[in-house]
């Protein structure tokens, strides 16, 4: 423990307690293995059958010897990795990895590029790179990090498609493009690339994940039926343990990305001086992709499957291929020699065979940001879900900004060599995807970090990328902030860079239209800068607009309109204080305008009679998706949730807070530029505070919202609930009754692991 | 530095020894506690939070292969059982917004205790990467790989945090 005038303080206050010594912890294991004993014993052969439900991938067993290839098939379909279980034997001959069946699409033949900032080895050539570069540093792997919900981060936008929960859906087929449809999408942030969701619906059904489990809701006009599709009763236990997380509809085709963890075991030593090998076994997370044909909603059948190790990072879809995103940790042991099983290359699953991603398809960029892999695979989904390619680049945690034509991975980069010349970067990895293809281009370090994949543009052979530089000043002990815009070539070198502007602020938002990048920076107030890039060479600020407040996410509504949607703040501290939504007016980029805005501020009023204070707090929108607007029904719908509490101050000074109530909503809107904004209706559930806790029902705030027809449907963690046209309530479904009774492996968590190795003994 | 003693007390933990497991554990039970009881405010919940983890660390011990990684690993274990009794907290107040969060924990716990008002000041982000940064030691890439939080971000969370703590660091001005 360090010793510093922190830790003294704090050794001073509170001594540790006695029953968390060693010798009590001690005690307290030396009871709890007695009582475990018994219960391991009689579970061996149960075991057995439970770590193949819950591997999902992995057919073997951690040191029981257990390894029956045959009854892995009759069981599930999943399958096993080749002799994994053949201790001692380093070099593996069943296995070949230049053979390489799992991916039997042919690949159309992209154009080849040479490669900027990526290389590729062999096998042999990358277990020397770890030898060398990881060994000494995490030799025992870093956890593989959980993508965790970022706010506006993974989420979605476009560029130009001011309507895009309307009516255009490239990625549906063209006959069903062509039917009449009147209902709600995904909002999107490019035309044509379809972006995943927790709700989609395909005018008659509605498809939901809740807290990892899919409902399908048959919506008729005001009316809902609602029924679970229960992974275990479909495809057997194999999928209880799966925890869904998005979800694309496509025509009649529903693809859904699910998360779970598995045990692997990889080569270890037993003695490293005497060469003696031993088998661990490490919880590995998985995500796989399944497709299910919901042609008829009583009889859901699936139609393919596939797996790739990591945890789910993003993904995106163009006609009826997938793009997934997977990230996943580092397995390596020390252990590799040449020509051996590569043990530290991600894996994946096809028809149930196991397979290890290619060396030729495994990149290094030349800075290398953190041990991982990044996973990307390209899926045909119509097609039984085969993986048309796939590509891991070593670096963690990218995100995805996807156009027709490109898509960049984005992460954050720190130089572990220099920790003393602290700078934020970027980096970059770009990649062709025209014609359905995934080709690695180029990668490259930029200065700065990218708040969100809004801030990202590709059109014309030129990548605009909006960043913030920060440097602390140690000398006052702040953060300094600086922003700029970076124009990218094909090979990802800068053409041009903008001059810094919103200086120690932070960007927010950004949307790009026509040429211009829109972008919100903040920290006191909201400068809404515009931005020309019609020369790349020499990117040029031509506008600021100011205002209290601040955008944390702006679309085009229409021709010459954006729309923002963030928070209200005080100017004097830039503390936020509730909800904006602002319609700007970008006709002359050169003058940019506020239009209007709706402003719902938090407040606190003084009753007199009573002696206290009555708050009213407003919940912050911080995920675009739960935004429904929609400029050909005139529509502008956002949550809109606060709590009213009362403040009573006591005796010692100190404030206590009465919640009274909580009320979760939405709110409906229209806009015209004759009258502005023009509120439609509400719908607000109210919950009293005090009965809450006692009838175990929470108030749930609503975080998305879809129309079918005139009907609109809201969704929160208790369920759905149906308005008309006048926003009155006309049926409500509660989906907790389905899952009542329902055990599930939260996926991610701890638990996870530890539920896996109870199993494993 | 790693000697054969410490390897052979990973292995024999593994084997359920928990002698051998109550030796790893002699040498960062007090780290785990104050990193803890920063984190949470409560001496109760913080050594519930230990002691969960170190009966989850010896029945996965077998995962790990190495005393080196042992302090980050049992490290992590700890992280998400306060995660999750700060998120039992949050149930508890149901929604309350983040500054009543902090009114409530001031109210509640350590009164009369200057640290703990201070710390109980901090958001759940700042105490932990202070608390890892002073009572731990680790460097900021090192408490990204932790806590996920992006390194920039620890850093501001660092800079912030130590303001507000200020009397209790200043022996650590330097090395920031």
């Amino acid at each position: 423990m360090k010793q510093n005038g922190f830790t003294d303080k704090l050794k001073e206050t509170s001594p540790v307690p006695e029953r968390i010594s060693p010798e009590n912890i001690e005690k307290k294991l030396i009871a709890q293995k007695r009582s475990r004993i018994s219960v391991s014993r009689r579970a061996v052969s149960a075991a057995a059958a439970l770590a193949i439900i819950v591997g999902g991938g992995a057919g073997y067993l951690y040191k029981s010897g257990y390894f029956d290839k045959e009854l892995m098939r009759e069981t599930s379909s999943v399958g096993q990795e080749e002799s994994s279980s053949q201790k001692g034997s380093l070099v593996d001959s069943a296995f070949d990895p230049s053979v390489d069946p799992g991916i039997v699409t042919p690949q159309p033949k992209a154009k080849t590029y040479e490669l900027t900032g990526l290389k590729t080895m062999s096998y042999d050539e990358l277990g020397e790179y770890f030898e060398k570069n990881y060994r000494d540093t995490y030799r025992y792997g870093i956890p593989e990090t959980v993508n965790e919900a970022q706010s506006f981060d993974d989420e979605a936008t476009e560029e130009a498609d001011g309507d895009a929960t309307k009516k255009t859906n490239a990625t549906n087929s063209d006959e069903n493009a062509d039917r009449k449809k009147d209902y709600s999408e995904t909002y999107k942030q490019e035309k044509g690339v379809d972006e995943a969701d927790i709700i989609k619906t395909d005018g008659e059904n509605i498809f939901m994940i809740d807290d990892g489990f899919l409902f399908a809701v048959k919506a008729d006009n005001g009316d809902m039926e609602e029924k679970l599709i229960d992974f275990t009763e479909l495809f057997g236990e194999d999928y209880n343990n799966f925890y869904a997380n998005e979800m694309y509809l496509d025509g009649e085709t529903l693809t859904v990305i699910l998360s779970s963890a598995n045990r692997r075991s990889f080569s270890c030593w037993a003695d490293e001086e005497k060469r003696t090998l031993d088998d661990m076994t490490v919880s590995v997370s998985t995500v796989s992709v399944a497709a299910f044909d919901i042609s008829d909603i009583d009889n859901i059948r699936n139609t393919g499957r596939y797996s790739i190790q990591g945890n789910y990072s993003d993904s995106r879809m163009i006609k009826g291929r997938l793009y997934l995103t997977t990230s996943s940790g580092l397995n390596y042991y020390g252990t590799y020699e040449k020509g051996g099983k590569p043990e530290f290359a991600p894996v994946y699953t096809v028809n149930g065979q196991e397979h290890y991603v290619s060396s030729d398809d495994i990149f290094i960029p030349d800075n290398v940001n953190g041990w991982g892999y990044t996973n990307l695979s390209l899926i045909d989904i119509p097609d039984e879900c085969r993986p048309i390619s796939i590509k891991s680049i070593l670096s963690a945690n990218a995100n995805i900004y996807q156009t027709a034509d490109r898509l960049v991975l984005f992460s954050y980069y720190y130089n572990y060599n220099s920790d003393e010349d602290y700078k934020p970067q970027s980096l970059l990895v770009s990649f062709d995807t025209e014609n359905g293809v995934l080709e690695p281009m180029a990668s490259a370090i930029l200065d700065g970090t990218i708040h969100d994949k809004y801030s990202l543009c590709y059109a014309d052979g030129v990548l605009s990328v909006a960043v913030t530089e920060d440097k602390y000043d140690s000398l006052h002990y702040q953060m300094k902030y600086n922003n700029y815009l970076y124009t990218l070539d094909e090979k990802l070198d800068i053409i041009g860079k903008s001059e810094s502007f919103g200086d120690d602020e932070v960007i927010k938002s950004v949307t790009y239209k026509d040429g211009y990048a829109y972008i919100v920076t903040f920290m006191q107030t909201d400068p809404l800068f515009a931005i020309d890039l019609h020369d790349p060479k020499n990117p040029t600020i031509v506008s600021e607009l100011k205002m209290p407040g601040f955008s944390s996410h702006m679309r085009t509504y229409s021709e010459g309109r954006i729309i923002g949607v963030g928070s209200t703040a005080d100017e004097s501290t830039g503390r936020t204080t509730g909800i904006k939504v602002s319609m700007y007016d970008n006709t002359d980029p050169d003058d940019l305008k506020e239009l209007d805005k709706i402003e719902y501020v938090s407040s606190e009023e003084e009753s007199a009679d009573k002696g206290y204070m009555t708050k009213t707090e407003y919940n912050s929108i911080h995920d675009e998706k739960s935004l429904l607007i929609d400029s050909g029904r005139k529509l502008i719908a956002f949550p809109l949730g606060y709590w009213k509490s009362d403040i009573e101050k006591d005796n010692d000074g100190y404030y206590s807070n009465n919640i009274q109530k909580a009320v979760c909503g939405y709110a409906f809107y229209t806009y015209s530029d004759e009258k502005g904004f023009e509120l439609l209706g509400k719908f607000e559930d109210e919950y009293d505070y005090k009965q809450m806790a006692d009838n175990g029902i929470y108030a749930s705030p609503y975080t998305r919202a879809l129309y079918i027809g005139d009907y609109y449907y809201l969704f929160n963690g208790n369920g759905i609930v149906c308005l008309d046209e006048s926003f009155e309530l006309t049926d409500r479904a509660d989906l907790s009754k389905l899952t009542e009774g329902k055990d599930r492996y939260r996926y991610g968590g701890y638990e996870v692991y530890n539920d896996i190795y109870e199993i494993a003994e | 530095m790693k000697t054969k003693a410490d390897m052979s007390l990973v292995k024999k933990a593994a084997k359920g020894d928990t002698n051998a497991f109550a030796l790893l554990y002699k040498q960062v039970y007090e780290e785990l506690y104050y990193y803890a009881l920063a984190n949470l405010c409560n001496e109760d919940d913080a050594a519930d939070c230990v002691q969960d983890t170190a009966l989850d660390a010896f029945s996965g011990i077998k995962k790990l292969r190495d005393e080196n990684a042992f302090k980050g690993w049992i490290m992590k274990i700890l992280i998400t059982k306060i995660k999750l009794k700060q998120k039992e907290y949050i149930k508890q107040r149901e929604n309350v917004c983040a500054d009543e969060q902090e009114l409530v924990s001031c109210s509640n716990a350590f009164e009369g205790v200057e640290i703990m008002d201070a710390l109980s000041s901090l958001s759940d982000n700042e105490r932990a990467c202070i608390a890892l940064k002073y009572i731990g030691g680790y460097k900021g890439e090192e408490i990204t790989k932790l806590t996920g939080i992006e390194h920039s971000t620890v850093r501001s969370h660092i800079t912030r945090a130590r303001q507000k703590l200020r009397s209790f660091l200043s022996d650590e001005e330097e090395q920031l």
